[in-house]
């Protein structure tokens, strides 16, 4: 009898599962013995407040890479989405009517990738990569040579504590609790596991293949434009190149929280310990006297170590199954 | 029945090849006409030679970009700027410690050329998919190059005729073009078309498995192609640094997903066993005159990006519209 | 071998309005009459089993049930109306299921959700609802007797067997009322394949039909209360399976139509075999295999999907590791560890799939008729294009290949065409010994004598062939020994020619080995 995993779901193998969990428990532990200031209530809150843009794209990703998808383009049409926010609020517009437009609008781009991936056929990342360009240079043309400065759009989207806890610490958790029922006990999510599996068997079961594919781009995009009014709340700025980094960074987090990176397996917890583990690293290795350049160093070999364990791990269990 | 789906096609695949070259090629002749009512001085020749110096660098990563992934399996490589950062910072602290610049410059080839073997390793030996590994080798690389240069630049490199490499011309031919990028393109080209190694690439690209059952080896051909990436990503650190004549640790920040545009403008097929070198070429050369074209048209050159964008998706849109119904996608 | 299950009379069957019933179908695959009028009913509460040899229709027939093909000619009915699905969805919709050879499945989701993906449980809100899903298929599973626990395993961890099983649960599932199983226990274990036999008891009991392809005459007495016996694409029996004895059987499946073909005389070069295999055991695949093959004959190896026979070819070819028993190449030691090692010894092996295993779809014919003998005409790591062009042009002689020129996109010939260009590639290293699978698979009939002829050319030239094929004429006629293979053991060796034909589908079934 080889070994077998539990209830799986799609979702990670009970080694895979707790990797990141207790990587991160481990972290929390080194970087509190090394630095007083580290498990601190502002420090805390400042980890949060710098992941959570972060954290609402990759848990949008998380679908889309389930379903076997990638999105590039999410970096540049963060941009897009700040700058329409920025100018927004400068105008006035008051701010929930700036954050449905935010929303609106993002979920529009992600409608742009997903008609180009599901409707005209084209692999995501050609897709993604050929609107990455033209977003950034949307944002471009938008930016138009000075940089935007511009107030958060509500306190909330900003600073703002509940509990002591930054208020939109709540919106994250929030959005990941959706995104969980959904990819739990919403057929929608199953079948964007499903597509990810096996495209063709999906199609033979009745799934409607291209429309789940459209909403997966749309509630990455979505996402995207939430996630724009709360970085446009944390850097205050826009500039001709604001929102880049996120893109490999949302794919990082996506990927360390156990994701496949070929579809049909992983899930937003995942993606959410993925994300917290990465945004510790940063403040940590700060805190504890190493320079930050280190940063991407640590991550890296993260996502090369973790990975490699997915990797080979599968690979053994597969050869036994295979020989049992 | 797979004798069904393999019945003749009036559509030929090296039309297809052609008719990509042939876009290529329209695209490049309207944007000069276009450019050259807009400015008279594009068309003069000494502005024609210059301007392809800003596509050297772009060009080597575009090249590296092209070969991993025509050796299908999933290949891409999207550490190929980080390893050029890398790579340059190398070879300024190595010049900085006293060493002869070129000596220093084929250690930055040699750097290139571990760090690719490094993404080979991770790929075909561990067996992890060549997007996720070269992402981890991206921040790893890149990072490892803001650590080494300490966050700022390393200098030193004007020295023994070094900077003659990226700023001199020869009869009006920029030095880097004529020693290092079409050089490396033809050597390429040849390699591809005329060599045992080169067909391998495209059948391993194909069809892997039946590379294999001709005694060929996937895995090692796909090593040795992340190989040469690093290798054009070291020489794109030479040329950069022989150029700027400083190493910037963010020198190839955004080089990854250019290049990759660019190999599949191209004709680069994403999955491997369709392109060709020349095709990238060209598609470097219309990057070049489209950025150098907008900058004498006062317009800032970072609109070609979106220009380019489209130019990519429309690109594929039609190869799709003249698959169809031949079960192929891409 | 007790019936305990409650199966209609003949007298209350023929009452009835057949379940399903179809008349006169035909179909055919460009020159290939694949069907030819067939007749076939299935009663509610009836299990039928469609017997034939290879290429006999077997296949085809269920797939026109499942919606997958439709019939040139000849109607269909089922519950009384008329019966056309235009898609495998339609057909599931008015309930008739089929569990294929190779199933399509979620090998990443768990089985419970493999069961219910397109037709989950759901509330008026479009929750999910997992725990009735979950009672559901419990109630399903411990019905059919499987084992519960599989239901939260990862779909890609179960042995094939009880994937099958948990695909034939789906089928049940999806309240057919037709269950159409394509050799459902080629691969499941003596187990398995009792559960699966009560799960058809149980879906007869509750009124539904089930259509039954199998090739273990042992099971019948078992799984069938009438055997269909299909020939060339023609029912030619249609007996109760009480009488339906091997002897019979046998009798109706033989005497194909031969084929028209004269074999040269041939000589054995030596005493000594080019190829040998001792004892050969790969566990689950094949298992104490020996033959031998000699210089200047053609030998047959005969069998089953899932017999074993390409598996064999491949550990041959170094393209697969046996895990013991010896392999000798010329008297030599021979165990490759890559086909590399194989063709450097000697060895050329031609693919059963031409698309997955042997074509390059995006290259020239010239490309893909050169790539085996590349490293011959490789100096200092450069092809010699003279050579190449040489090889391509001798290749296109011996096999009179029919393209535009070598530069042609090999996506353009004909699937006979795309086959010559294959055996050329191999024929190109002129190796000590060739093995064809399935040389002559969808490829029209011109091509198939042309290829006839060059298999026994090659051999009375004095080449060592191993024939892999599963159209029986063709290799009685080309073989000089058959080797058969039941369930990856050599069930018979048999001198080739028609007279052993009854002998080897005897061997083929194994019949001589069920209910040991």
């Amino acid at each position: 009898m080889g070994e077998r995993e539990g209830r799986s779901w799609g979702g990670l193998g009970p080694v895979r599962q707790l990797v990141v969990p207790a990587l991160l428990a481990l972290e929390l532990l080194v970087f509190a013995s090394l630095s007083d200031s580290f498990l601190t209530g502002p420090n805390l809150a400042n980890v949060i407040l710098n992941s959570v843009d972060l954290a609402l794209i990759a848990g949008g990703l998380t679908l889309v890479i389930i379903l076997g998808g990638i999105d590039v383009s999410t970096g540049p049409a963060l941009g897009v989405v700040a700058w329409v926010v920025g100018t927004s609020t400068v105008a006035g517009t008051p701010a929930a009517l700036t954050v449905v437009l935010a929303i609106a609008l993002g979920a529009l781009l992600g409608l742009v990738n997903g008609a180009i991936v599901s409707l005209l056929n084209v692999t995501a990342i050609i897709a993604t990569l050929g609107t990455a360009a033209m977003f950034q240079t949307a944002l471009f043309g938008l930016w138009g040579g000075t940089d935007l400065f511009a107030p958060p759009v509500s306190r909330y989207a900003a600073t703002d504590r509940l509990l002591g806890v930054p208020t939109v610490a709540f919106l994250v958790l929030v959005v990941y609790a959706v995104l969980w029922y959904v990819t739990r006990y919403r057929a929608f999510g199953r079948h964007v596991y499903a597509v990810g599996n096996d495209t063709e068997a999906a199609r033979l079961s009745g799934v409607a293949v291209r429309r789940v594919s459209l909403a997966a781009y749309v509630l990455v995009g979505a996402l995207v434009g939430l996630a724009a009014v709360v970085y446009m709340a944390r850097v205050g700025v826009v500039q001709a190149t604001s929102g880049t980094n996120l893109t490999l960074a949302a794919i990082a987090a996506v990927v360390v929280g156990g994701t496949s990176i070929t579809g049909g397996r992983g899930s937003v917890v995942g993606t959410l310990f993925g994300v917290l583990f990465i945004a510790v690293l940063q403040n940590g290795v700060v805190l504890t006297g190493v320079p930050p350049l280190w940063n991407g160093v640590l991550v890296g070999m993260f996502i090369l170590v973790a990975v490699g364990i997915d990797v080979v791990s599968e690979r053994l269990s597969a050869r036994k199954a295979a020989t049992r | 029945m797979s004798s069904m789906s393999l019945r003749p096609q009036r559509l030929r695949v090296t039309n297809l090849l052609r008719e990509r070259t042939a876009l290529l090629l329209v695209l490049i002749l309207v944007t000069s006409v276009v450019m050259s009512v807009i400015s008279p001085y594009f068309l003069v020749l000494d502005n024609l030679l210059t301007m392809t110096q800003f596509g050297a660098v772009i060009g080597l990563l575009a090249l590296g970009q092209t070969l991993v992934l025509l050796g299908g399996g999933g290949g891409i490589d999207i550490s190929v700027g980080a390893t050029l950062s890398l790579c340059g910072v190398l070879m300024g602290l190595v010049v900085g410690e006293g060493v002869n610049v070129w000596a220093a410059a084929g250690l930055a080839l040699a750097a290139g050329l571990l760090l690719g073997a490094l993404n080979g390793f991770a790929v075909t030996v561990v067996g992890i998919p060549a997007l996720i590994a070269t992402l981890g080798t991206l921040y790893l690389f890149g990072s490892a190059a803001q650590v080494l240069a300490g966050g700022t630049q390393v200098g030193g490199f004007d020295q023994a005729g070094f900077s003659f490499l990226g700023t001199g011309t020869v009869a009006g031919i920029p030095a880097q073009v004529l020693f290092v990028l079409l050089p490396a393109y033809a050597l390429a080209a040849w390699v591809m078309r005329r060599s045992l190694f080169g067909r391998r690439v495209y059948e391993v690209g194909n069809n892997g498995q039946a590379s294999r059952l001709v005694g060929s080896s996937p895995a090692r051909t796909r090593f040795v192609l992340y190989c040469v990436s690093g290798l054009l990503a070291g020489l794109g650190a030479v040329v950069t640094n022989s150029w700027l004549l400083v190493a910037r640790p963010g020198a190839g920040e955004g080089f990854e997903l250019q290049s990759i545009t660019i190999a599949v403008l191209g004709g680069t097929y994403i999955f491997g066993g369709r392109g060709r070198v020349s095709g990238t070429l060209l598609a470097v050369l219309l990057i070049v005159i489209l950025g150098s074209g907008l900058q004498l048209a006062g317009v800032d050159p970072s609109w070609q990006g979106g220009v380019l964008g489209v130019v990519l998706v429309l690109a594929v849109v039609l190869n799709n519209a003249f698959l169809r119904g031949r079960g192929e996608r891409r | 071998m007790s019936d305990e299950n409650a199966t209609p009379s003949a007298e209350q069957r023929q009452a009835r309005e057949p379940l399903f019933r179809g008349e006169g179908l035909s179909l055919s695959f460009g020159a290939t009459r694949a069907l030819r009028g067939v007749d076939l009913d299935v009663h509610a509460g009836e299990r039928v089993v469609v017997v034939g040899e290879n290429g006999a229709g077997k296949s085809t027939l269920m797939k026109l049930l499942a919606g997958v093909l439709r019939p040139d000619d000849g109607q269909m009915t089922f519950e009384g109306s008329r019966y056309a699905p235009a898609s495998p969805g339609e057909a599931i919709g008015l309930g008739v299921a089929m569990v294929h050879q190779e199933p399509t499945f979620f090998p990443q989701l768990s089985v419970l959700e493999n069961v219910f993906i397109g037709r989950e449980i759901r509330t008026r809100t479009g929750n999910l609802r997992w725990s009735a899903m979950r009672a559901e298929a419990v109630q399903l599973f411990e019905a059919l007797r499987l084992p519960v626990r599989l239901l939260d395993w990862r779909m890609d961890r179960l042995s094939l067997g009880e994937q099958q099983l948990a695909l034939i649960a789906r089928a049940v599932h999806q309240d057919s009322r037709l269950l159409i199983l394509d050799e459902p226990t080629s691969i499941l274990t003596d187990n398995e394949a009792e559960i699966l036999f009560g799960l058809v008891d149980r879906h007869v009991a509750a009124g539904g039909g089930v259509l039954y392809i199998s090739h273990r005459m042992g099971e019948f007495p078992r799984v069938a209360d009438r055997v269909v016996v299909l020939k060339d694409g023609q029912v030619v029996a249609d007996v109760p399976a009480a009488e339906a004895d091997e002897q019979t059987l046998i009798r109706h499946m033989s005497g194909r139509e031969l084929l028209a073909f004269q074999r040269s005389e041939r000589t054995r070069r030596s005493a000594e075999p080019v190829l040998a295999l001792r004892g050969l055991t790969r566990r689950g695949v094949y298992s104490d295999v020996s033959l031998d093959v000699h210089a200047g004959e053609v030998v047959g190896l005969y069998g089953l999907i899932g017999s074993g026979r390409s598996e064999l070819a491949m550990t041959v070819f170094g393209a697969m590791q046996a895990d013991s028993g010896a392999m000798t190449l010329k008297g030599a030691p021979h165990r490759p560890a890559t086909p590399g090692e194989a063709i450097r010894a000697g060895v050329a092996y031609v693919p059963e799939d031409r698309k997955t295993l042997g074509l390059y779809t995006l290259m020239s014919c010239g490309e893909n008729l050169s790539s085996a003998a590349l490293p011959r005409l490789t100096r200092r790591g450069l092809i010699q294009s003279r050579q190449e062009a040489q090889v391509v042009d001798t290749g296109y002689a011996t096999l009179s290949v029919k393209s535009t020129g070598a530069d042609e996109s090999i996506l353009n010939l004909s699937g006979g065409n795309q086959q010559k260009v294959l055996l050329a590639r191999w024929l190109a290293n002129t190796p000590q010994l060739l093995i064809l699978d399935e040389p002559t698979r969808g490829i029209d009939v011109g091509t198939k004598t042309e290829i006839h002829r060059l298999v026994d050319r090659e051999a009375a030239d004095g080449r060592a062939v191993l024939l892999i094929s599963s159209e029986l004429p063709e290799l009685l006629a080309l073989s000089d020994r058959i080797y058969v293979l039941y369930r990856g053991e050599v069930a018979a060796e048999l001198p080739g020619g028609p007279d052993s034909e009854a002998a080897v589908i005897t061997a083929t079934m194994g019949a001589h080995r069920v209910g040991q």
